[in-house]
């Protein structure tokens, strides 16, 4: 390396930041002439009116992944809550917690939210209430049996409320059993 | 003013859930995307980026193999792909601010929380579009310029060569003009 190259670099902050051009031009690519908001609002509603022909499928796609969560669910338990079976657990929850609004079970999403919570938060497998997961992979279940989409399921509002405040509690005396000088 | 014609936009979405995927295709074809490429997880991701150079990347972060945020830090590595510039949308179920955190610092552009809208998710590629951000490069980060916001407060040494024009954008509020 010459000196001239070495004393640029010792010029060089540790932290120094370079802005970079990107090549990447989307606004020639693909932006037309036309009325932004218009085309916005058809485009939303075409999605929307698609999103409703699809709908047809959204039962059947929950049931699917209900099974789905109850298996993993039941291979877990057998398994004590090790890493693995953990892990697809948890994953089988997520993906509903992710997609079950859009499907139209809100309160199905809601559920695997507070399922994930638990298996994120308490960290020792032994720990794991194996009946507070069966509440709420049984909620869900109880959900796309019983079809209950949208809000307006009482009985669906207060069992999610309770497993939601159970699970909560739980996690909050897990974590001071863990770490009492932290949360007191 | 203009409009968006997605039927010039090329798009790969990964998720390894079949039906996610198949929601997110419904919208972008029916937003007037034609060529819409899949793969279920990382790593196919990864081949997809490289085989079909799409114009937008929309991956979830939980797969197999490896996640969304290694997907995306694999494709901003300079020395790794063809496409270290493009475009990522992370669409996640992870909602919490350490996931939102960790895709910025991997690189994405967007961050998405699912579940997705139509809305949400035009707004989202409305802004890349529109809105296309500088990229940075340190000794750690290379991506787009992770500023959303100016500090007017702020008086210390600004640590940035070159151009420093600054991209401030909330994809909820973006108008699309030109």
């Amino acid at each position: 390396m010459s000196n001239m190259q070495t004393q640029t670099q010792a010029a060089q902050p540790e932290n120094a930041v370079k802005v970079v051009n990107s090549p990447v031009d989307l606004k020639s690519k693909c932006l037309r002439p036309g009325n932004p908001s218009t085309a916005a609002l058809q485009a939303i509603a075409n999605a929307e009116q698609a999103m409703d022909e699809l709908s047809v499928n959204f039962t059947d796609w929950m049931s699917d992944e209900s099974i789905r969560l109850a298996k993993a669910r039941d291979e877990a338990k057998s398994a004590g809550f090790v890493l693995a079976s953990r892990e697809e657990l948890f994953h089988a929850s997520h993906d509903i917690k992710g997609q079950a609004s859009t499907l139209g079970y809100p309160f199905a999403a809601e559920v695997c939210g507070s399922l994930c919570r638990l298996l994120e938060m308490v960290t020792e497998a032994k720990r794991i209430p194996p009946l507070l997961v069966d509440q709420h992979v049984d909620a869900v279940r109880a959900f796309v049996r019983e079809d209950v989409t949208g809000r307006e399921n009482p009985v669906a509002s207060k069992l999610l409320e309770r497993l939601c405040s159970v699970t909560d509690a739980y996690i909050s005396d897990e974590a001071a059993r863990v770490s009492p000088a932290k949360t007191a | 003013m203009a409009k968006i014609a997605f039927d010039e936009l090329r798009f790969v979405v990964v998720d390894d859930n079949t039906h996610m995927r198949r929601i997110v295709r419904t919208l972008l074809r029916a937003f007037g995307s034609r060529e819409i490429y899949e793969a279920e997880d990382g790593a196919s991701g990864l081949e997809a980026v490289e085989a079909y150079s799409p114009d937008i990347l929309i991956s979830d972060i939980m797969m197999p193999i490896f996640d969304g945020i290694e997907l995306t830090r694999m494709i901003r590595n300079p020395e790794g792909g063809r496409h270290p510039f493009i475009p990522i949308i992370i669409l996640s179920a992870y909602s919490e601010k350490k996931y939102v955190v960790e895709a910025r610092e991997a690189g994405a552009t967007e961050f998405l929380c699912k579940p997705v809208s139509a809305s949400a998710l035009y707004r989202r590629i409305q802004n890349i579009v529109v809105n296309p951000r500088d990229f940075i490069r340190t000794k750690t980060y290379f991506g787009p310029d992770r500023r959303r916001s100016v500090n007017p407060n702020y008086a210390g040494v600004e640590r940035r060569s070159g151009d420093n024009t600054m991209h401030i954008v909330d994809p909820d509020k973006v108008a699309l003009e030109i």
